[in-house]
């Protein structure tokens, strides 16, 4: 992907930190409702001190919640479908 | 700590807001940005940070000292013995045990049994970055180029900047210090530009360079003489897409993580499989890194200042070199010396410049490019190939024409595909998706990097590799 000269740019918004700011934390919370497994396993390989405990505990409940919605298990049908167009290894 | 990790999510979710939050007390958002570095380096293995952090100091204290001294020769040595220190460390992790055996293999062949033995250390992942970080800084010093900073905390920010510290690109002193100064402009973030630059460089590690490293390049190189001479061939252009996608990814996404916290790295890679000549290459493919050569190493020794065999000499001396640098063995040498070589050839033919490439019919320059792109594929051979044997093995059999079929499955092809059109598509239809990204609504803006990032993760391996460069 080529750089743009970024002299060549027209001047950006004020709000350009608070547009990145929403994008960048709505693409994570988004990742985590959807995904919330992933964040649930991440967390369950560490090491466990009280503050890991906690966010653990707030990962398995968002999991529930995503589970109740079929948001979690969209994403393991489109796990299944990719390893099965695909042949690669399942997790 | 990987880039495309939940790990790495989490810990710049925590970076983004703290240092925007301490912009507008600089010194103390270089503190926190140091702290985080330190951080981040610490993932892997904990007591280097102290390298990191004595490396920043020496050459803090050395940069104000060749300041210092107004005789040149007094400046020189200072220079030299810290280019010399620098390099030493770099040696003695790096080189040390290859250079030992080369020495035991050299008097074994003349019948002189010599023992100086080896060292059991553990590399410390980006020493060779830092040290070109830091022998950027020392050498722009005493050239003038750039006043010595008086603030450590600026060193260790430079050499030592999260996004840059692994892989690169390599950012000069004097480009990267001058954005220390004050705080960042938040109008500056290029949101579309940083989101894709994020986007193309998860989906070209993740799943590009990944899928064709264990699907299919990794076993054709692990044994060659017993695939067919056609995995062999598709194994060649398969490690030179893997290689592009997997390095070029981890640059796309330092520069624009970077860019998102305010601060500018240079651009690292331009297609490079689309150059026409190997200088067209070199122009294109790490170019933090030929820059780099270019300035600390060819010019000054002497550049093609001093006649044509001189150039051809620095040429060939600049090439091995960096060609050792990617790692402590014949094959590296190898394969910097046959760029070496190739870009002598193309000077000895008149085969350099821009305006070579612009004076060119459309054949030559097809033809041009057909040449550049196998040569720099073959040499690629020597780069991966874990021994001698190995790329003796793999040339034999890829030219013996043993067998034409192919283990390679369908979903690696399309892969193959996928990584090809990266250089295949139209850049201005990059710059047209930014382009638009950056004029849509605040929702849409928010949907891209997350459909894009899911699709990444339906589609992921179950592990990732780390990053090619990080051996280096």
């Amino acid at each position: 992907m080529k750089l743009v000269d970024p002299s060549a740019l027209e001047p950006r918004p004020a709000g350009a930190l608070r547009t990145a700011a929403i994008v960048i934390y709505g693409t994570l919370v988004l990742l985590a409702v959807s995904i919330p497994q992933s964040v649930e396993n991440w967390l369950a390989d560490m090491n466990g001190n009280p503050v890991e405990a906690a966010a653990l505990r707030g990962a398995e409940v968002l999991r529930n919640l995503s589970e109740r919605a079929g948001i979690a298990g969209v994403y393991r049908r489109g796990r299944d479908i990719f390893t099965a167009f695909s042949g690669a290894e399942p997790d | 700590m990987l880039f495309p990790t939940i790990g790495f999510a989490v810990f710049f979710a925590v970076v983004f807001p703290v240092t925007w939050l301490l912009n507008a007390h600089n010194t103390w958002k270089k503190v926190f940005l140091v702290a985080a570095s330190y951080y981040f380096y610490a993932a892997w293995r904990p007591e280097f940070t102290l390298l990191l952090l004595a490396s920043s100091v020496f050459n803090y204290g050395a940069a104000l000292l060749i300041d210092r001294f107004k005789h040149r020769a007094l400046r020189l040595a200072v220079l030299w013995i810290a280019v010399a220190a620098n390099l030493g460390l770099l040696g003695y992790f790096k080189y040390y045990n290859f250079f030992a055996a080369s020495l035991m293999n050299a008097f074994g062949a003349i019948g002189v049994k010599v023992d100086i033995g080896f060292i059991e250390v553990a590399l410390p992942i980006a020493i060779s970055f830092l040290t070109f970080h830091a022998l950027s800084y020392i050498i722009d010093v005493y050239r003038r180029v750039l006043a010595p900073t008086t603030s450590l905390i600026d060193i260790m920010f430079y050499i030592g900047f999260f996004p840059h510290l692994i892989a690169g690109p390599i950012v000069r002193a004097n480009k990267f210090l001058a954005q220390t100064v004050g705080p960042r402009d938040p109008a500056n973030i290029r949101l579309g530009q940083s989101v894709f630059l994020i986007l193309g460089g998860l989906f070209k590690k993740v799943i590009v360079a990944n899928y064709l490293s264990t699907g299919f390049v990794d076993g054709v190189f692990r044994d060659p003489t017993a695939s067919s001479s056609l995995d062999l061939i598709f194994g060649m252009y398969g490690y030179a897409l893997e290689i592009y996608c997997d390095f070029s990814a981890y640059t796309d996404i330092a520069i624009g993580i970077a860019n998102l916290l305010g601060y500018e790295f240079p651009q690292n890679f331009n297609y490079p499989y689309r150059a026409t000549s190997v200088q067209d290459f070199w122009r294109r493919w790490h170019m933090s890194l030929s820059s780099w050569l270019r300035d600390y190493l060819y010019i000054p020794l002497g550049g093609s200042k001093f006649g044509t065999f001189a150039t051809y000499r620095n040429i060939m001396i600049t090439m091995a070199l960096g060609g050792l640098w990617h790692g402590a063995s014949w094959a590296f040498l190898i394969w910097g010396c046959l760029h070496g070589a190739a870009l002598v050839i193309e000077r000895m033919l008149g085969i350099t410049g821009d305006h070579a490439d612009a004076e060119r019919g459309t054949l030559a320059t097809a033809l041009g490019w057909l040449v550049t792109f196998q040569f720099v594929s073959l040499a690629w051979v020597f780069f991966r190939a874990p021994s001698t044997d190995a790329w003796l093995g793999y040339f034999a059999t890829m030219f013996s024409g043993r067998s034409w079929s192919t283990s390679m499955t369908p979903f690696i092809a399309f892969v193959f595909v996928l990584g090809a059109l990266s250089h295949i598509l139209p850049p201005r239809w990059f710059e047209t998706l930014e382009k638009r990204y950056d004029e849509a609504p605040l929702p849409v803006k928010v949907l891209v990097p997350f459909v894009v990032i899911y699709l990444i993760s339906v589609a992921a391996p179950a592990g990732i590799a780390p990053f090619i460069y990080f051996q280096f």
